[in-house]
């Protein structure tokens, strides 16, 4: 019989979890973006030109132009005649994007030349880089001039997009104006979350970013308790909980507003609640309570693949450990009639169950989710648009986005194969900008901490050896099974991108991790009761982790630092290609 | 026009010419447009556009702003040719704004002078988005060179860049005394050796090349796993298994085939060594269809340094294929020349296991060692995908050193012999075997042996070398010893040890060390050193253990030889002859990645003899570095491959990597030679 006192230790932990919940996402949410940010929209279709006055005449430096969803070209004119050609093109929007003008004017005549280019606000600049107080003569409320406050000291990620947020927050935006969709190469649930977070907060950098980065801190609980019936332990749910909050990957992958973030959310909820089930006694638990978990993971499994076709992958270790599940099962009955009677009834039972929340209720979220796309096609043709014509969208867009993935054969700069994923050979870089005032450098790649991703490999391997020469087999988690399900998780999630033949990146690697987190402190767990690792190792881990999460915040933060400190990380410390060379 | 006029007017022409060099050397040169406010379709006059993928990029000027954007990765630039002067000191500066500007080179200033004369020079780089910041290059122009071409640049070779680069008031003036740091235009080709081959491969090669050490790291992590969390780990539990001869013998043949399936799998995957294969090939067939009289001194011979006794096994290989109809370029062909290697793998395995039995090791010890050499990493990588032969050496050098342990003095002379005659290096076992020879001495017999020993040494020697003969001086096979021992006079050929890891990999011998020692002074050092450390190692071990020097009575033991050598001295034969090896690969100048191979199989017969089970991660340790070594080196020696790889960091990298691992693994080595075994030693691998 277990100590109580021991127990009562143990259970300890969930505080504690909560805790560092409460703390990640204080530190998620510190410096996320910005609140400030222009909300109303400028047409150079609104009609003909526009004049802004200066006050007085003044040396316009530059000016900042805060794009909209738009493309085409606007002339400006000073006063002596002198012209600057604005060319907005589609990954400018969003952000503040400064263009040299360099001329002294009073009046600023805006004149649409091609195109349509949609600004949400304009400032302008001297050459000491003040902002020029500008208005235009008869419009108070001209939509280009009206949110002067929202102009920030200087234009970074905390003020505008990076990356792939171009499309992905851009398409969110899109959803809530019912605007053609420009990102179609995923489905749309991920695009729909980012959605909540702008309708709530505007369409701010902080609106966008919210949802992903209160997901990724809502990983943090789910990993725990799927960590604490993996491993029957709060002290190692915690650790896993709580190393997977300081690895850097997590950490900038759920502060950018794309959809990654979404489906490792909801992969680690199915594998939670297919625990569940599996954790169920299929022949003596009554059938409807076994049901519950499994139709919860059907759900996760609907919406992981709603965010993204990676689902699937997640999706088929599902299948390999429900069915061997129900083998096991099936022996387990043995030769005694009424017991088999029992599982085939069940078992047919649970399969039909499988059938509907397993196919047709994640196809219905599936269909579901494209409602933004029925919206515009109805538009596009008037009123009657019915069930059959939102189906051959849906269809539709399924063919191109499989034709997009499988074809695509474009190069990155920053492309990585699966190989080099375990050992973060090479990262993603997202942003970079410099300030030569100050010497400083602000820096954003996506990549995952040595400390976490390398020890956590190397577990993973030398588990699979441990599981080869069978000694594995004495240990609780072998015999309930937690090692198959971790493994089959790592599996299912990595080895699909060993067949990828398009152009891959570590952030692919992403839902593996926490699985290869699970997999390697389940190693740890088993040495340890096995008196072949003392009982602090799993803290001196978690706290090199820690160590490392310091040391690279900036990294993956976008913290402006120093460059000899940027050198430091990029050629000294441990962890492959961060910034390519930039520093 | 008559001769007369055409020389009058040469001269005057060449007259006139240095007048105005004279002239010219002390005006600022000649930018055109720098204020960059005329242009042309976006383009400003005097400059043209250049970039490296077609399509994708615009440039555009507005009021003496240049913009230069790229949403695509490419090598965007604006150049202009200037006429300069000669070693003269220039600064080349501009104001440069950025949006979005990322990857490669990003935003700078350049001398492209690549297409004229191989010169390229970047100035410091911009990324991101950033405020106008004037950025300049100051540069001395090469002797003899006329003109520059000067680069507005968004990009740069091979670094590819993406994003808005923006350029204003160009300047290009002659340097004063202020001026920063003046950079030499260096060659393009020496700073990245890429040039050649980087044009024929296409990025996707060049992509999955780049990534191939990452493999290498990701099988050495694989076989590091496998091999002691697995394998070492479990050895008592796999060694503390008993079975019966036909079990035993099952066993060693499925392993042999395993071995054999696995190095076919690789050598058709690899198909070996190029250069070492080409050379194989080409000298077996000399041989078969010449005869071996004239193979040293044909022309164009003349630089083959390896000795002439493997000579005669590649002719006795092409004979033999010759007559069973086997294609040499097949792939089949290419395997057969592998397996005298594998073969030499598979007898050492057997050594080993007999020698483990004579030593009364459980069974499963004899398979599990048996297994460590054919499955051995560094040794399934030569003699599976490099097709060299070093496991052969070994043979000889263990044959040799186990024919002496049993007392058998001569045959051990005569073994060493052909041991030499197969690869110079067995001659680095030399002064251990001597110090065996003579610490081991009771008797007037046994000093007459020894000198016998010697004479079969010699003897075997000349029979191998008489064919060879032909017309040539006596002494010629000293002459090749020389021309080889000094043939790659550098501190180390990709041998990533302790002198590769101070930078001496491909570095000249003669270079700087520390303190005006070069690499060659302290290599020589460290060799001195490691062949006294050796003998001395040898002499206690004797002293120690038979007292004053004298020997001790034959032993008995289980299978009913007899050997000369008491256990203790047996193990002091095997451990002093890896020390001096293994610190001379980890110190010495002249090194090769495979010089260090056989220790790893002496560290294995010395645990069997000692029981310490420190010998046996040692050996497992060194396998793993020289598993990496050897890859890397066999990948970065190829030709195809090498102009990209050995350019980039990454092969570096590992280079320091691997380093560190051998340096450290040899200082384990030390400590395990110098403490006693604490563990339980023998008795965990006896019965």
């Amino acid at each position: 019989m277990k100590n109580r006192n021991t127990l009562r230790r143990e259970r300890r932990y969930v505080r504690w979890m909560w805790l560092l919940t409460l703390v990640y996402t204080l530190v998620t949410f510190l410096n996320l973006g910005t609140l400030r940010f222009p909300q109303t929209v400028w047409s150079s279709r609104q009609g003909g030109e526009l004049v802004i006055d200066l006050g007085e005449s003044v040396y316009v430096q530059s000016a900042w132009f805060n794009g909209n969803i738009g493309t085409g070209t606007l002339r400006l004119t000073g006063d002596d005649g002198t012209l600057y050609e604005y060319n907005q093109v589609y990954s400018e929007m969003f952000s503040w994007e400064s263009k040299p003008l360099g001329f002294t004017t009073r009046y600023i005549t805006l004149t649409p030349v091609e195109g349509d280019v949609r600004l949400n606000e304009v400032a302008f600049f001297d050459e000491q880089g003040v902002l020029l107080a500008a208005s235009v003569a008869g419009w108070a409320e001209c939509p280009l001039l009206d949110e002067q406050d929202t102009v920030p000291e200087a234009s970074s990620y905390l003020n505008g997009m990076y990356f792939d947020e171009i499309y992905h927050a851009r398409t969110a935006y899109e959803f809530l104006h019912g605007m053609p969709v420009y990102e179609w190469t995923h489905p749309p649930l991920g695009k729909l979350l980012i959605a909540l977070g702008v309708t709530v907060f505007g369409m701010t950098p902080f609106g966008w970013r919210a949802m992903p980065a209160l997901f990724g801190a809502a990983m943090l609980p789910v990993l725990f308790f799927l960590a604490r019936r993996l491993f029957r332990r709060e002290d190692y749910a915690f650790l896993a909980a709580a190393l997977f909050a300081v690895d850097t990957m997590h950490f900038t992958q759920t502060r950018i507003a794309t959809v990654d973030v979404f489906v490792v959310f909801f992969i680690l909820l199915m594998y939670l609640f297919m625990l569940g089930w599996l954790r169920t006694d299929f022949l003596r638990a009554p059938l409807k309570k076994a049901l519950v978990p499994l139709g919860a993971c059907g759900v996760s499994f609907g919406l992981g693949v709603a965010a993204k076709w990676t689902g699937l992958y997640a999706g088929a270790g599902l299948a390999v450990l429900f069915f061997t599940a129900l083998i096991r099962q099936g022996l387990r009955a043995g030769r005694d009639p009424a017991l088999r009677s029992l599982f085939w009834k069940r078992a047919g039972v649970t399969v039909l169950f499988c059938c509907g929340f397993f196919l047709l209720i994640p196809a219905l979220i599936y269909f579901l989710s494209y409602i933004p796309f029925y919206r515009v096609a109805a538009a596009e043709v008037g009123g009657n648009y019915g069930l059959g014509d939102a189906l051959q969208t849906l269809l539709q867009q399924q063919e191109s986005m499989y034709y997009y993935h499988s074809t695509l054969t474009a190069t990155h700069l920053c492309q990585s194969a699966w190989y080099q994923w375990p050992f973060t050979a090479k990262a993603v870089w997202f942003y970079s900008s410099s300030s030569p005032e100050t010497g400083m450098v602000s820096l954003i790649s996506s990549f995952g901490s040595p400390a976490v991703w390398w020890l956590a490999t190397v577990g993973t391997l030398c588990l699979a050896v441990e599981c080869a020469f069978g000694r594995m087999r004495g240990s609780v988690t072998w015999k309930d099974g937690s090692v198959f399900l971790v493994l089959v998780g790592v599996l299912a999630n990595f080895l699909p991108w060993t067949l990828v033949t398009r152009c891959t990146f570590q952030y692919h690697f992403f839902p593996t991790v926490p699985f290869l987190l699970l997999a390697a402190l389940m190693l740890l767990q088993h040495l340890e009761e096995r008196g072949e690792v003392p009982a602090w190792s799993k803290w001196a881990w978690l706290g090199i982790a820690a160590v490392f999460f310091l040391l690279l915040y900036p990294a993956a933060s976008g913290l402006p630092m120093a460059r000899t400190y940027a050198e430091f990380l990029e050629y000294v410390l441990p962890g492959g290609v961060l910034f390519y060379g930039a520093v | 026009m008559s001769r007369k006029k055409t020389v009058f007017l040469t001269a005057v022409l060449a007259f006139a010419l240095c007048l105005s060099t004279v002239a010219v050397a002390a005006q600022q040169p000649d930018l055109e447009n720098g204020s960059l406010t005329d242009a042309v379709n976006g383009v400003p006059v005097g400059w043209r556009v250049l970039s490296y993928y077609p399509d994708g990029y615009s440039v555009d000027t507005q009021d003496g702003t240049v913009t230069l954007s790229s949403l695509e990765i490419n090598d965007l630039r604006l150049c202009q040719t200037v006429e300069v002067e000669p070693e003269t000191a220039y600064v080349f500066s501009a104001e440069i704004s950025t949006g979005r500007v990322s990857g490669g080179r990003g935003a700078t200033l350049s001398i492209d002078n690549y297409s004229v004369d191989g010169t390229c020079l970047y100035s410091q780089s911009v990324y991101g988005n950033s405020n106008w910041q004037t950025v300049t290059l100051a540069f001395q122009t090469n002797p003899g060179q006329e003109a520059v071409v000067l680069a507005l640049r968004l990009g740069g070779y091979s670094e590819d860049s993406s994003g808005m680069a923006y350029f204003r008031n160009v300047s290009f003036r002659l340097a004063t005394a202020q001026d920063e740091p003046i950079l030499s235009l260096e060659e393009w080709g020496s700073q990245t050796q890429n040039s050649g081959a980087d044009g024929d491969l296409n990025e996707a090669q060049e992509i999955f090349l780049r990534s191939v050490f990452d493999i290498f790291l990701g099988l050495t992590v694989l076989a590091a796993v496998i091999l002691f969390f697995g394998i070492y780990r479990n050895r008592d539990r796999l060694g503390d298994r008993s079975m019966d001869r036909r079990q035993r013998r099952q066993i060693l043949l499925l392993m042999i085939l395993v071995g054999l399936i696995l190095r076919s799998i690789l050598c058709s995957a690899w198909g070996g060594h190029d250069t070492d294969m080409s050379c194989w090939k080409g000298w077996g067939i000399y041989i078969a269809d010449n005869g071996p009289a004239d193979f040293y001194t044909a022309p164009g011979h003349e630089w083959y340094d390896y000795p002439p006794g493997y000579m005669l096994v590649l002719g006795f290989i092409v004979k033999i294929m010759n007559i069973l109809g086997i294609s040499l370029s097949s792939d089949v062909g290419t395997f057969v020349f592998m397996l005298p290697a594998y073969a030499a793998d598979v007898l050492c395995a057997i050594l080993l296991m007999r020698f483990a039995r004579e030593r009364g090791l459980r069974d499963g010890w004899q398979i599990l060692l048996a297994g460590l050499v054919v499955f051995n990493p560094a040794a399934v990588v030569l003699s599976g995908a490099w097709g060299q032969i070093d496991s052969i050496l070994t043979l000889f050098l263990l044959l040799t050193f186990l024919q002496l342990l049993r007392g058998r003095r001569i045959a051990a002379g005569a073994l060493y012999g052909a041991a030499i005659m197969i690869k110079w290096q067995a001659l680095i076992y030399g002064p251990v075997l001597a110090a065996a020879y003579l610490l081991s001495v009771r008797s007037w017999r046994d000093l007459v042996r020894t000198l016998g020993g010697v004479a079969a040494a010699l003897g075997v020697s000349f029979l191998v070398i008489l064919p060879f003969q032909g017309g040539q001086s006596p002494f010629w096979i000293i002459q090749r010893l020389w021309s080889a021992a000094g043939g790659y006079d550098y501190a180390s050929v990709e041998a990533y040890n302790f002198q590769a890891l101070c930078g001496g990999n491909w570095a000249p011998s003669d270079t700087e060390l520390l303190w005006g020692i070069t690499y060659k002074g302290f290599g020589t050092a460290a060799i001195v050193a490691a062949v006294i450390l050796a003998a001395g190692m040898l002499w206690f071990a004797f002293r120690w253990d038979g007292g004053e020097g004298r020997a001790v009575p034959v032993r008995q033991n289980p299978a009913g030889e007899d050997f000369f050598f008491s256990p203790r001295r047996q193990g002091a034969v095997f451990l002093s002859a890896s020390f001096c090896m293994y610190m001379i690969y980890t110190f010495g100048h002249y090194m090769h990645e495979r010089y260090v191979f056989p220790v790893i199989f002496l560290l294995l017969f010395a645990f069997v003899c000692y029981g310490d089970r420190r010998l046996l991660a040692c050996s497992l340790l060194l396998s793993l570095a020289a598993f990496l070594n050897e890859m890397c080196a066999m990948y970065v020696i190829s030709d195809l491959t090498m102009a990209v790889v050995r350019s980039g960091t990454e092969h570096q990298n590992m280079v320091n990597l691997c380093a560190v691992l051998e340096t450290a693994s040899f200082f384990y080595f030390c400590y395990t030679c110098f403490t006693p075994d604490r563990g339980v030693g023998r008795e965990a691998v006896c019965p």
